[in-house]
């Protein structure tokens, strides 16, 4: 029996500085792969799966990975134009990786779609021990932008699925919402020329009133 | 071009008769104006196979519409080609919806305005794409309904229906090929220029200014340079976007080639080097209208899709057109100019963030490099795709 195909194909961008693990995070969701000396990773750049969001629905995740160089940050929008969905990754030991996912909110947040669906993923929680990790700021400011927080590691396979099964479910939803957004625009348009009633025929001049009758 | 037909012309699309008799057609190759002379194109690419046909003297494919054959339940191969679905149609298409695809094609080359330079380059575009669309179509339906076999298929199979309206595409849009071309090449004439200038520039710098070590530099000078040359050469999107992935391959295998001779360990290039590789295999590949190449692609890939960009071949041609844009910054300019290395990327030349252009707490935007809008970013650079409503 052939599998249902999927409700709809969504484009995911993976966004943050270089060498957050962003790749790696890809490669451990696509792939189920982790390499600690980075081999072939450029291989990664882009992987699609299929996520189950629920029973009966499943949605295919084009996953794109983008060039953490500053010197390419201005290039952002021709990759998440028309994206459904950015992941946000930073490095939990580096406060400077989180600093640059704000800057990139902000943009998003200004050039992207509005309905374009946020996570944010503090990877490499295997390098910090966990009952140290305070992520108070960062999980207030995910919550400040309405976007989900998720700590992962792609080292210990760690909270991934979470968080693509999180982006998976709500830009569903996004989507669907905004489909049917724009068929109610339409809908509302189309009545409106068809309820125009145009006569082409001349009025019947009233009867003459005959002053004599 | 090369599209011939027998039988007589009416210029007039609408009042072709779809059910002439005049059904045996012939489909002469398309020359190869634009890149002929590329040596590199894999030999079972469709453009290279139609210049092995003009070089040995073979001249022009002659075949006739059969129509009847019942396709295959596991589904068509070779759709990536011109050739493939010229063979897709002969087998499948009846004779008359091919003459008369064939007579809307010749009307579009011969008479269809491009549009006046006043009117907006978007407006523009948009209005070929629905005509070109609208070709493809009809061609797609009219195969549909001449054949029954495949109508079938194709009601109880959603893969099957795309492939034929992909095939139906992908032939017409080989068909019309120059004329797009050169329309978008005209377009975008000076910033063609200015990237040709700057791919210039760059390639008498140091490879290191690109933020690629020259042990990386073999990677893409080798196979992948070849291959991108014969990106004119392919006439359809699909296989100009096919070329690009072959490239990209080439690269990768040129990467893990260069890694297992290498005697470090410590780094191998990742994502964020992709398009500092892709720059420099643009210095080498030095394609003739590039820009005009790459926004062919862009806009007249997948058209029967509504997502056509959003898979594989839309990650590697949105990786190309980040590169040419790139090209076209000032950052890229002053980069060009000063020629020193330039990277962050650790494990190549690392420089500060100061001397990138940016504190760790600027940001990271400057109004000089960083477009104030998508929509306005891309009329900039000279791509338009989709700016307003369908």
């Amino acid at each position: 029996m052939r599998a249902a195909s999927p409700a709809a194909n969504l484009k995911v961008v993976l966004l943050g500085e270089g060498r957050v693990g962003k790749t790696s995070l890809l490669l451990r969701f696509a792939k189920d792969e982790f390499s600690d000396t980075q081999q072939a990773t450029i291989q990664a750049s882009f992987l699609s799966k299929k996520v189950l969001v629920d029973a009966e629905t499943s949605v295919a995740l084009s996953i794109w990975d983008t060039a953490g160089q500053e010197r390419f940050h201005s290039l952002g929008p021709i990759y998440y134009r028309d994206a459904d969905a950015a992941l946000l990754v930073y490095d939990v030991t580096d406060k400077d990786s989180f600093d640059r996912v704000k800057s990139w909110v902000k943009e998003l947040k200004k050039m992207a779609g509005r309905n374009i669906v946020l996570a944010i993923a503090g990877n490499k929680i295997d390098l910090d021990r966990q009952e140290e990790l305070d992520l108070t700021e960062q999980t207030e400011y995910a919550e400040s932008i309405g976007a989900s927080h998720f700590t992962t590691s792609a080292k210990l396979n760690k909270g991934i699925d979470a968080v693509f099964q999180d982006l998976a479910k709500r830009a569903l939803v996004s989507k669907r919402r905004a489909a049917a957004a724009a068929e109610a625009v339409e809908s509302t348009l189309v009545p409106r020329r068809q309820g125009t009633l145009i006569i082409d025929e001349r009025p019947k001049a009233p009867p003459k009133r005959s002053c004599c009758s | 071009m090369g599209l011939q037909m027998r039988g007589r012309f009416l210029p007039d699309l609408m009042a072709f008769d779809n059910d002439s008799e005049e059904t045996e057609v012939m489909l002469s190759q398309a020359d190869s104006s634009d890149g002929s002379d590329f040596p590199g194109y894999s030999s079972s690419t469709a453009s290279h196979s139609r210049a092995q046909s003009y070089s040995s003297g073979g001249g022009p494919q002659e075949f006739s519409a059969r129509g009847t054959d019942t396709p295959p339940e596991e589904g068509f191969e070779g759709l990536e080609t011109v050739e493939g679905v010229a063979h897709f149609l002969q087998t499948y298409c009846s004779p008359s919806s091919l003459m008369h695809a064939q007579r809307m094609i010749a009307h579009f080359n011969d008479a269809y305005e491009l549009g006046t330079m006043s009117l907006p380059d978007e407006f523009r575009i948009e209005a070929w794409r629905g005509t070109v669309k609208r070709i493809a179509r009809t061609l797609g339906d009219s195969l549909l309904e001449t054949n029954q076999g495949l109508a079938k298929l194709c009601r109880v199979n959603m893969e099957r229906t795309q492939q034929v309206h992909l095939a139906s595409e992908t032939w017409v849009l080989a068909h019309l090929h120059d004329k797009l071309v050169d329309g978008l090449a005209g377009m975008v004439a000076a910033r063609e220029a200015d990237v040709k200038s700057m791919l210039a520039k760059l390639d008498k710098l140091p490879t290191s200014v690109l933020g690629v070590t020259e042990e990386y530099e073999d990677a893409v000078l080798g196979d992948a340079v070849l291959q991108f040359q014969s990106l004119p050469l392919a006439r359809s999107p699909l296989e100009k976007a096919l070329c690009l992935k072959k490239t990209v391959t080439c690269m990768l295998e040129g990467i893990s080639r260069t890694k297992r001779a290498s005697a470090r360990d410590d780094f191998v290039p990742c994502t964020d080097d992709l398009l500092s590789l892709m720059l420099l295999m643009l210095t080498k590949a030095k394609i003739p209208r590039l820009l005009a190449q790459a926004m062919y692609i862009e806009h007249f890939l997948n058209l029967h899709l509504d997502d056509g960009l959003t898979g594989e071949l839309g990650y590697h041609l949105t990786n190309l057109l980040a590169a040419c844009a790139y090209l076209q910054t000032d950052q890229c300019k002053r980069v060009s100019e000063r020629a020193a290395p330039l990277t962050i990327s650790p494990g190549l030349q690392e420089p500060s963030r100061h001397e990138a252009g940016w504190g760790f707490n600027e940001s990271p935007m400057s109004p000089d490099d960083t477009p104030p809008h998508p929509v306005k970013a891309r009329r900039r650079l000279g791509f338009r795709r989709k700016s307003f409503a369908k």
